[in-house]
């Protein structure tokens, strides 16, 4: 039984260990789980919600913060209201995403010009 | 919240005893030889994908074949991560379907026949992703309940042409593996009631992009820890879904491959290799 127990725990660890050497470029948070409340958890939302732009600002995170995040941020900001920390999120994935700049470009000088 | 049950994938949950364990370990490590090996299925022929490369890529909200409404979120929360971690820019897929509907595309029916090249210029994406949910259903029969999704994805590029087809069913039973005896059948039947009540779709989507968009040795990062770390790690993927994107550490080994198969075919004379076309 002891045999058993050490190739188990050895297979743990090698397998643990080993799951962590290939980590995920980016950083996604709660992203998923925001969408998902977003759209289907109205009880869930806010609270959801919170978690997601606690995450966003957060300045501690270990990879770069997954493409599109920051942009996401911004449109949950724009829905409640707050234009101008949309425009803040928005500038921050325009900064960091290339590919994002045409899209973003016109959306923040629109709401620019509104704000 | 919890919302995950246990589910019959994840290796650091599952039940039993040690020998069990250590059946599982030996059955995966003949898993990992045999997944090593082969590749069984027909990848679609990427010879546009490698000329086209796109960068970014656009995904639209699915169209539902099914009756559940839940099916098309799970797919669009779910596919970012498998894109944007294969090396694309990601569009972000909130803020896309909020900006369509601006233009005035309410309806999944009408983005997915509006002019490619139309939508493509709206972000200045270089390619779109279309993705049909055919199924979306679960089934409960006696103690156990069966989720079933099939998902059809179809890449093109800005400008129409196909890049990529996929079709791809994944099933989820919950807690299949745990221990058997009187036990494990109330743990099940518990599960099962737990399934049909709220079926929790996010893993099962994340399995189904998982086996659809990534190669078969990543694949099994997603669904078998042991057989991942035991399995060689090409520096190139190849064979089934898409190839790395220009942010993926593989991109450059990748398309240093195609190069130099397609100068090998082309001293011979031979036609490039036929991939069988799945249909989506």
């Amino acid at each position: 039984m002891n045999r058993y127990l050490l190739v188990t725990v050895v297979a743990v660890l090698f397998v643990s260990g080993c799951a962590s050497s290939q980590p995920d470029m980016y950083s996604w948070g709660p992203y998923e789980d925001s969408l998902f409340a977003v759209y289907h958890e109205p009880e869930f939302k806010e609270e959801v919600l919170n978690e997601y732009m606690k995450f966003i600002r957060a300045d501690d995170h270990e990879r770069r913060v997954a493409p599109g995040l920051y942009a996401e941020a911004g449109t949950f900001m724009l829905n409640q209201g707050d234009v101008a920390s949309a425009i803040e999120f928005y500038r921050m994935e325009y900064e960091r995403w290339p590919e994002s700049q045409p899209m973003l470009g016109t959306l923040i000088d629109n709401l620019e010009e509104r704000n | 919240m919890a919302r995950e049950p246990a589910d019959a994938w994840h290796l650091d949950r599952q039940p039993g005893g040690a020998e069990l364990k250590l059946i599982r370990v030996f059955s995966v490590v003949l898993l990992a030889v045999l997944a090593s090996g082969c590749a069984t299925k027909e990848a679609y022929d990427l010879g546009t994908f490698h000329s086209t490369q796109p960068k970014s890529i656009l995904v639209v909200p699915p169209i539902n074949r099914s009756t559940d409404v839940q099916a098309t979120t799970s797919v669009l929360a779910t596919l970012p991560y498998y894109l944007g971690e294969k090396g694309y820019y990601v569009f972000p897929v909130n803020t896309v379907k909020t900006l369509l509907e601006h233009e005035g595309y309410y309806e999944p029916a009408e983005i997915h026949a509006a002019p490619p090249e139309q939508l493509a210029g709206l972000f200045h994406a270089d390619a779109i992703l279309y993705v049909t949910v055919h199924e979306w259903t679960s089934k409960y029969v006696l103690l156990a309940t069966t989720t079933e999704v099939d998902l059809g994805y179809k890449l093109v590029a800005a400008d129409g042409t196909v890049l990529w087809k996929e079709r791809q069913e994944a099933t989820y039973s919950p807690n299949s593996n745990s221990g058997g005896g009187l036990a494990g059948l109330v743990v099940n039947a518990i599960a099962a009631a737990a399934e049909r009540a709220s079926p929790n779709y996010l893993p099962l989507t994340r399995r189904a992009h998982a086996m659809a968009i990534i190669s078969p040795v990543e694949r099994l990062k997603h669904t078998d820890a042991l057989a991942y770390a035991l399995s060689k790690k090409p520096e190139a993927q190849t064979e089934e879904g898409i190839p790395p994107g220009p942010d993926h550490p593989a991109h450059e080994a990748y398309y240093k491959n195609i190069e130099s198969g397609e100068a090998d075919e082309s001293e011979s004379g031979d036609d490039s290799a036929q991939a069988g076309r799945k249909s989506g």
